[in-house]
């Protein structure tokens, strides 16, 4: 038989089209009803039973990015994890931890029931108690400080919480008292907010890749993993597949860089000279956007061109390994592309110089003309929920922003020293130490020395785990609380949007919590009520109703579908350029900075008071802004948040003059880099997509894919060391050696090793630490369970070392030496 | 801002006649044909196109009234694809999964996708979800979407249809139809069916050679 060529493909369809129109109503003959209209999604069936699954929208947790989820139940269970398609963020994927959130539900090694400690601190013998028993006995302890007027002596260390999690929890914490309440974000990227902070406002910012024509990516891991990993990674992946151009600058071969146009290897920390040179061929070039730098930035365009002429390629390439011709091609290729965006993450920012690399990074987009720009680098657009608040004066220790001089700016405080900090004891210790979902024995560097604080009764008399898994500091605590996962949870979201128009999210219970395990914010509304704090809310549910209520956006809605989009919004660009409402008797203008803030909101007493010390000098005078004058008008400009910051893109940061650092975007060598003697080495970390973040590591579909994290070593470092692929090797540091294995390849700079984060556990559970459980069942693929190995914690080698502004833990600064073990 | 590329008219004319010729695919194989059907069929247009690619009805079957052919050919449909012993299946599940039954994981497959682009099944529809005259249906409706797509420039929304059409075709179509066809050629005593059966196999392996 004749193949179909396209002469006679013609010829059929038009047969076929011809044969539909002779039927007359042809549509009665078909089975399918309704037009197509793609993503939709939502629907699912057993493969078993094949009975059609409920479908239930929900928010991810198992990463920062917070996608939306929909979940599938057949009976009680949960089966199935997807994206959701209405969603405007991740547009209906999601990655693998999303998927394997399963695993999390139903993970033999979860807690289920309140414990106490009955053996030594740390000896793992624990009895089971009744929530009652578990919350007289911390109802005591509190009500023991508070009576005593001691309320800061409670604090509370929590990890990633955001919306209406962490609003609930701050409303008991303020109506009981403390505001010792400590974070996470030093460990990952206070860094780069601090530098956003000090240069353009308000942090987090959105790479608009969908519309851009060029992308730049300093130290990005971003296809595996970032704040908005799905959001920003398929939005890339559009965009490269319409010919834009990606350059990626790491010091290793990520499967970003792997997958970009161009992987430019660079030497660890030097990111900042890189973006300073480009800015050099930019301005020398006079390819730089004269208008955006003259309105809106706060230096001429003279005093940017004297400042960077300091950084020629010629230098930069000395400084980074990074050919000078290699980074006038990208400057001026990337100035031509109108609009380009720059990337960054931890590669350049967890440095001690990562707050400069940072503030050059986001100058150089500045002076490209990129800055809130559809294609460009913006401010993230965010829902703004309206919450019950409880308002109340605290007290606090300080302990939280590192010891003094620790940080000129730590913002985002210093919660990799809070543990150091408890140690010394001259800002005095917490009574109650109470962790909730937050891991300090394996999230900050030096375990050992983490581990020992932790243990030590002296140092904390009463150690409070709430986790949903029996983690490296649950182990160690002397009350355990099973708080639920995140799949049976009541939480609203305020994840910021690429698609720049607002979403608000709602995480509901995709089934009812397992055993006893309860949501750590209905706990602490009992505890307000066992200790007669009158909150406003009876329960997480009532909170997210009232503020539901509050915002104007349905409860019902979001029930129904997950998340919410004003259908009628359009993607928000340029903010800054709107004219600003500056009304107000409180109302004053600082005629040093141009603006107009009400200091009212500010700590200053008087009217006098406030115009006496001006808006730079005038404590939390930020909270008071109200709008940049810019020749006659007064504009939104880049609002300032956290430090007294003008309206204007701050080059060059006053701030930063003020604590005797550059003004303007700098290079700050790395000291320790500086002093390396021969064989030392730069340990860096990096995460992979399946084990991202600190908490994953016993979901067992994803330990199946990785569970082993051999060292990478360059083949020349390796030559000089004597180390062959498979080795096992030591790698020490000043404060700990780990042992792991060799891997020697080409995917790294010589003169460093490569260590992933997060595996490597010594708790958790069998898939996470390797050690079954001997109380409860194991998981039913124990037994088909093929691989042995954890991994290595880097953690235990790196110092709890903060970037001396933001107070960022210096994660990639470490040096080492690498022997044969 | 760089355009995206612009699909021409080219591509919006072969978007439309492989709709026609999935539609045309969906009415042979749903069920019997009726007489409104075959009197379409037999209209010139339609007939002198398929001659020119090589399908010669013969005289009997010009000649005979739309009724009476609607009768037999419901006969040979019947003897071929509902009851025994000949009895071939015109569910993809039984020609792919791994127990070859009924209602089986490819049916709930093809459902899910079928209902996820926000298409239903008709109440009156009486067979099962991955009929193979069905799925000839959906491509229809998926390659009609994109069709209107690429009228409106509507690049993205084109693109994506492309890639549901790919998928489906992959996952669901390219690994069974042309051995369904093969074996309606083997089975049958019907120069239609037969020539049908031909016709579609040509295209279904032009399909995929164009998709790769």
């Amino acid at each position: 038989m004749a193949k179909l060529n396209r002469r006679s493909f013609v010829k059929l369809g038009a047969a076929g089209i011809a044969f539909l129109a002779g039927i007359g109503r042809a549509d009665k003959l078909f089975a399918l009803d309704d037009e197509v209209k793609l993503g939709l999604g939502g629907k699912d069936y057993s493969p078993i039973t094949q009975d059609k699954r409920k479908s239930i929208p929900s928010t991810c947790w198992q990463c920062p990015s917070r996608d939306a989820l929909t979940c599938y139940t057949e009976g009680e269970r949960l089966v199935k994890i997807e994206g959701n398609v209405e969603s405007n963020r991740n547009r209906g994927k999601i990655c693998s931890k999303g998927q394997s959130g399963v695993n999390q539900v139903y993970n033999p090694d979860r807690l289920l029931y309140p414990l106490k400690r009955i053996g030594k601190r740390g000896d793992g013998q624990y009895k089971r108690i009744t929530w009652d028993e578990a919350l007289n006995e911390l109802t005591a302890a509190l009500k023991k400080l508070k009576d005593a007027g001691t309320p800061e002596k409670f604090m509370l260390h929590h990890g990633r919480v955001d919306g209406s999690d962490e609003k609930i929890i701050n409303n008991f914490l303020t109506g009981y008292g403390t505001g010792t309440v400590g974070n996470n974000t030093s460990t990952g990227e206070s860094g780069k907010w601090t530098a956003q902070e000090l240069t353009w406002g308000k942090y987090y910012d959105v790479n608009d890749t969908e519309n851009t024509n060029m992308i730049l990516n300093f130290g990005s891991n971003f296809f595996e993993d970032h704040t908005s990993h799905i959001q920003l990674a398929q939005r890339t992946v559009e965009a490269m597949s319409r010919g834009v151009k990606l350059y990626t600058f790491d010091v290793r071969l990520s499967n970003t860089a792997a997958r970009s146009t161009e992987w430019i290897p660079v030497k660890p920390g030097t990111d900042g000279a890189i973006a300073l040179a480009m800015c050099n061929v930019i301005l020398d070039n006079n390819l730089q956007d004269d208008g955006f730098i003259k309105t809106w930035t706060n230096v001429t365009l003279e005093q940017l061109k004297k400042h960077m002429s300091q950084y020629t390629p010629k230098w930069a390439e000395q400084i980074s390994g990074v050919p000078a011709n290699k980074i006038k091609e990208l400057a001026i290729a990337f100035a031509k592309a109108k609009p380009g965006t720059i990337v960054s993450y931890r590669g350049a920012v967890a440095h001690y110089n990562g707050v400069q690399n940072e503030r050059a990074i986001k100058t150089l987009d500045a002076i490209c003309g990129n800055i809130d720009v559809k294609g460009g680098t913006n401010h993230a657009v965010m829902p703004e929920w309206k919450f019950p608040e409880i308002n109340g004066r605290v007290k606090q220790l300080d302990i939280l922003d590192g010891f003094k001089g620790t940080a000129a700016f730590p913002t985002h405080n210093v919660n990799n020293q809070v543990l150091k900090m408890i140690k010394s004891g001259k800002a005095g210790r917490p009574a109650i130490y109470m962790t909730y979902l937050y891991n300090p024995a394996y999230v900050n560097g030096e375990c050992a020395e983490n581990i020992e604080i932790l243990k030590d009764e002296k140092l904390i008399p009463y150690l409070v785990a709430v986790d949903f898994a029996m983690t490296e500091t649950a182990v160690l605590a002397d009350l355990i609380l099973p708080d639920v996962t995140y799949l049976e949870r009541w939480s609203l979201e305020d994840t910021m949007s690429y698609a720049m128009i607002p979403e608000f999210s709602l995480r509901q219970p995709i089934i009812k919590p397992l055993g006893e395990a309860r949501q750590f914010q209905d706990v602490t509304i009992e505890l307000s009520k066992r200790l007669g704090i009158n909150l406003g809310y009876d329960s997480t549910l009532d909170f997210i109703k009232q503020s539901c209520a509050m915002t104007k956006v349905s409860f019902e809605y979001l029930k129904e579908h997950g998340i919410y989009a004003d259908p009628s919004a359009k993607p928000l660009y340029k903010g800054y350029a709107k004219q600003a409402n500056y009304g107000g008797e409180t109302v004053i203008y600082d005629a040093g900075t141009g603006v107009y803030w009400d200091w009212k909101k500010s700590d200053a007493k008087t009217a006098e008071e406030a115009a006496a010390s001006g808006y730079t000098d005038t404590k939390n005078a930020y909270k008071g802004y109200k709008g940049q004058k810019i020749g006659g008008l007064v504009y939104r400009g880049f609002a300032p948040d956290r430090v007294n910051k003008s309206g204007k893109f701050e080059i060059y940061s006053g701030l930063l003059k003020a604590r005797n650092f550059e003004p303007m975007p700098s290079y700050m060598p790395i000291p320790e880099h500086k002093k390396m003697k021969d064989k030392e080495l730069v340990l860096t970390t990096y995460k992979v997509n399946v084990q991202a973040t600190p908490e994953i590591q016993n979901c067992k579909w994803l330990s199946e894919i990785y569970h082993d994290n051999p060292a990478w070593i360059n083949p020349v470092t390796a030559g000089d060391l004597g180390i062959k692929t498979g080795q096992k090797i030591k790698i020490k540091s000043g404060v700990d050696e780990i042992l792991t294995t060799a891997k020697v390849t080409n995917g790294v700079v010589p003169g460093i090793v490569a260590v992933s984060q997060y595996v490597g556990h010594w708790a958790y559970g069998e898939f996470a630490s390797g050690k079954k459980s001997t109380v409860f069942v194991a998981d039913v693929d124990s037994n088909t369970k093929w691989w042995k190995e954890t991994g290595v914690h880097p953690n235990w080698v790196v110092p709890n070392s903060p970037d001396p502004i933001a107070g960022q833990q210096r994660s990639m600064d470490t040096v080492v030496t690498v022997t044969k073990a | 801002m760089k355009k995206v590329k612009k699909y021409g008219n080219d591509a919006i004319k072969t978007a439309q006649l492989r709709s026609g010729i999935y539609g045309f695919l969906a009415i042979i194989y749903l069920k019997e044909l009726s007489a409104e059907s075959i009197k379409s069929f037999k209209k010139p247009e339609v007939l002198n196109n398929l001659k020119g690619m090589g399908f010669n009805p013969d005289k009997k079957f010009l000649n005979t009234g739309e009724n009476v052919l609607s009768g037999q050919l419901a006969a040979e449909y019947n003897r071929l694809f509902i009851i025994p012993p000949v009895h071939i299946s015109m569910y993809a599940s039984v020609w792919l999964d791994k127990d070859k039954i009924l209602w089986g994981e490819t049916t709930s497959g093809i459902k899910k996708i079928i209902e996820s682009v926000g298409l239903s099944y008709k109440d009156n529809w009486d067979g099962l979800p991955d009929h193979i005259g069905v799925l000839f249906e959906f491509m229809k409706k998926l390659v009609e979407k994109e069709t209107s797509a690429l009228a409106t420039g509507d690049n993205k929304t084109a693109s994506s249809c492309a890639e549901y059409e790919k998928r489906f075709l992959n996952e669901y179509m390219f690994n069974w139809v042309r051995k369904f066809c093969e074996t309606v050629k083997k089975e049958t005593k019907s120069p239609f069916y037969r020539e049908m059966a031909g016709l579609t196999e040509r295209f279904i392996e032009f399909e995929e050679k164009e998709v790769e």
